[in-house]
């Protein structure tokens, strides 16, 4: 792994969801080699993301952090939210509904707006945007292979590129080229035994499922990330 | 020496129903015919007014439905504003009884659906559902294809349906020389008028019962188990083509569905009518339950008439659910106000309205 070094140490914030679990599992392992990091996770998974929130300073609804208080939010120097963002599951859904019935593409081109700008993701980040002047940070999770399975709709990558455009630089797509093969889909190396993370720990609740990279995908992610705080 | 009057409930007199009451302590305006069950399906189609009823019934634990939904993403501001959720399919408003004969031949396959279609701007409007899409649609196919998916909607909607609420809403039309009608004036809210083609028809009690008689009977056709509950819109005309002052014009036309109404809940066992024009615009309310352009009916007015209609059919059949039973449907009638009423025909103030 490539050495990321900074002086003085810079401190992270990692807000998401399952996706976190094998991020965090490649810093707990590995935080001898990023001394000049502290990185805070503060993760809900599944259902219990979108309740993931920020109120007067604090994440609230956090299910697993490696960190006792989740308040002084407003502390960091860097800000990723990582899991959701853009989450294609609304778009999924939609999907199987023209299935069953014809909507015009107004129709599905609001339907995606709107199923991207409810996200969780983004209502966390307008509110980081508020209170810290760090730079903060979105990052979907492995949507490029989900979308490749579930999806071919030019209106949903219109709406991505929309909210590309608005975002800007703070879209931030963490996925070395390294992690796929030519279909998109995470090479066996970073997927097997691939790790999620519950309301207690990261743990291999993910298991195999192609979408949640395990130990060495996360570090692979994880090193992308801490790339781009070096960057600034 | 007794008379016919003697023995007769106060509600038949004047002095003692009204004049020595509070507006709001009137009773028995209605007789209902049916005991409308909560689970009974019931779908609400017609002029603007029969949107309140669809919510209303909704906000009662009634099981008012649609079986054209918005995809599940669609936030409900955006579902409303491409009118999914308005009336129980995507018909847009259905103004008269001749258009919806029309509707319900479409259907029932008795009629195909003309092929017109309305191109401006690079954008295509549906003739018969023309701001059902805000900007219109992007092609004819995809326009031809929604309106499919809509007859089709509206279909299952007279399969299923224990009662089906309809609101007479105009006597004045619009229509092709081919024969088939318009919900507006072509050239208003899309579209181009044609003198040659288009047709003004203001029509007549008789075309009008024989309208509301066809589609009866090709409802049954569907389903011999369906009732029918007639309201007529309170709402006064937004324009006139009669020639007439438009005041003038709105009582006749008013007067004119009312007759036809009453007399079809009369004549059939399978109709009834429920009074809210009468409500909202009898003496007894003294206008109150208008906005101040004196035409919108305000929120007060529209609980109101929804108040009397579950309160009466409660005084007959009790045991009925009075208030909103589910948070979430409360919470989507929070968000839905008066303005989200959608009302075509208010389209027609761009024409002359604001001179």
């Amino acid at each position: 792994m490539q050495e990321i070094t900074t002086n003085p140490a810079k401190s992270v914030c990692i807000i998401g969801n399952s996706y976190v679990g094998a991020v965090y599992k490649a810093y707990e392992n590995h935080k001898s080699e990023y001394p000049d990091f502290k990185i805070h996770f503060y993760t809900a998974a599944g259902r219990d993301f979108p309740l993931l929130d920020i109120v007067d300073n604090a994440v609230v609804n956090v299910k697993f952090s490696n960190r006792k208080e989740y308040d002084n939010i407003n502390s960091y120097d860097a800000y990723f939210i990582y899991g959701d963002m853009l989450s294609p599951h609304g778009v999924i859904q939609l999907e199987r509904e023209l299935t069953r019935s014809a909507y015009s593409k107004q129709v599905i081109g609001c339907t995606v707006t709107d199923d991207i700008s409810s996200s969780c993701t983004l209502k966390i980040y307008n509110k980081l945007i508020k209170i810290t002047q760090a730079p903060v940070y979105l990052m979907s999770h492995n949507i490029l292979q989900q979308t490749k399975l579930y999806l071919n709709n030019e209106q949903y990558f219109k709406a991505l590129n929309t909210l590309e455009k608005i975002l800007g630089d703070n879209i931030y797509h963490a996925f070395p080229e390294e992690l796929f093969d030519n279909t998109f889909v995470p090479k066996d190396i970073y997927y097997s035994g691939s790790v999620g993370i519950d309301g207690r720990s990261a743990s291999q609740v993910a298991g195999h499922d192609r979408y949640h990279m395990n130990e060495q995908g996360g570090r692979l992610i994880l090193d992308s990330i801490l790339r781009k705080v070096m960057a600034n | 020496m007794t008379n016919p009057y003697e023995n007769l409930p106060s509600s038949a007199f004047w002095k003692l129903a009204v004049a020595q009451k509070s507006m709001f302590d009137i009773e028995g305006i209605w007789n209902p015919k049916f005991r409308i069950e909560p689970d009974q399906k019931v779908v609400t189609f017609g002029s603007c007014f029969a949107q309140h009823i669809g919510r209303a019934l909704n906000d009662r634990g009634f099981s008012w439905i649609s079986t054209e939904n918005a995809p599940a993403a669609l936030s409900k501001a955006n579902a409303t504003r491409f009118n999914y959720d308005v009336f129980s399919s995507r018909t847009g408003n259905i103004y008269t009884t001749s258009l919806l004969h029309q509707w319900t031949q479409w259907a029932l396959g008795k009629t195909g659906c003309p092929e017109e279609v309305w191109e401006q701007d690079g954008r295509f409007y549906d003739p018969f559902r023309p701001v059902i899409e805000p900007n219109g649609f992007s092609s004819a196919e995809e326009m031809k294809l929604s309106r499919d998916v809509a007859i089709g909607a509206f279909k299952k909607c007279i399969e299923t349906a224990d009662y089906f609420v309809f609101t007479l809403g105009l006597t004045e039309s619009w229509k092709n020389k081919a024969g088939y009608e318009y919900p507006m004036c072509p050239g208003t809210a899309a579209g181009a008028f044609n003198a040659a083609e288009h047709i003004y028809e203001n029509q007549d009690y008789i075309s009008i019962i024989n309208g509301l008689h066809a589609s009866i009977k090709l409802m049954l056709e569907l389903n011999n188990n369906i009732k029918f509950i007639l309201t007529v819109s309170p709402v006064p005309l937004t324009a006139t083509c009669s020639g007439n002052h438009v005041v003038v014009a709105t009582m006749e036309s008013k007067s004119i569905l009312r007759a036809v109404a009453g007399q079809a809940a009369k004549s059939l066992d399978n109709v009834d009518y429920f009074p809210s024009y009468e409500l909202i615009n009898s003496p007894t309310s003294k206008g109150i339950f208008f906005e101040p352009n004196q035409r919108s009916v305000n929120h007060y007015g529209v609980d109101f008439v929804m108040d009397q209609f579950f309160t009466c059919l409660a005084q007959k059949y009790g045991g009925l659910p009075t208030k909103s039973l589910s948070p979430n449907i409360a919470e989507i009638n929070e968000k839905k106000s008066d303005a989200d009423v959608v009302c075509e025909e208010e389209l027609l103030n761009a024409f002359g309205g604001g001179k």
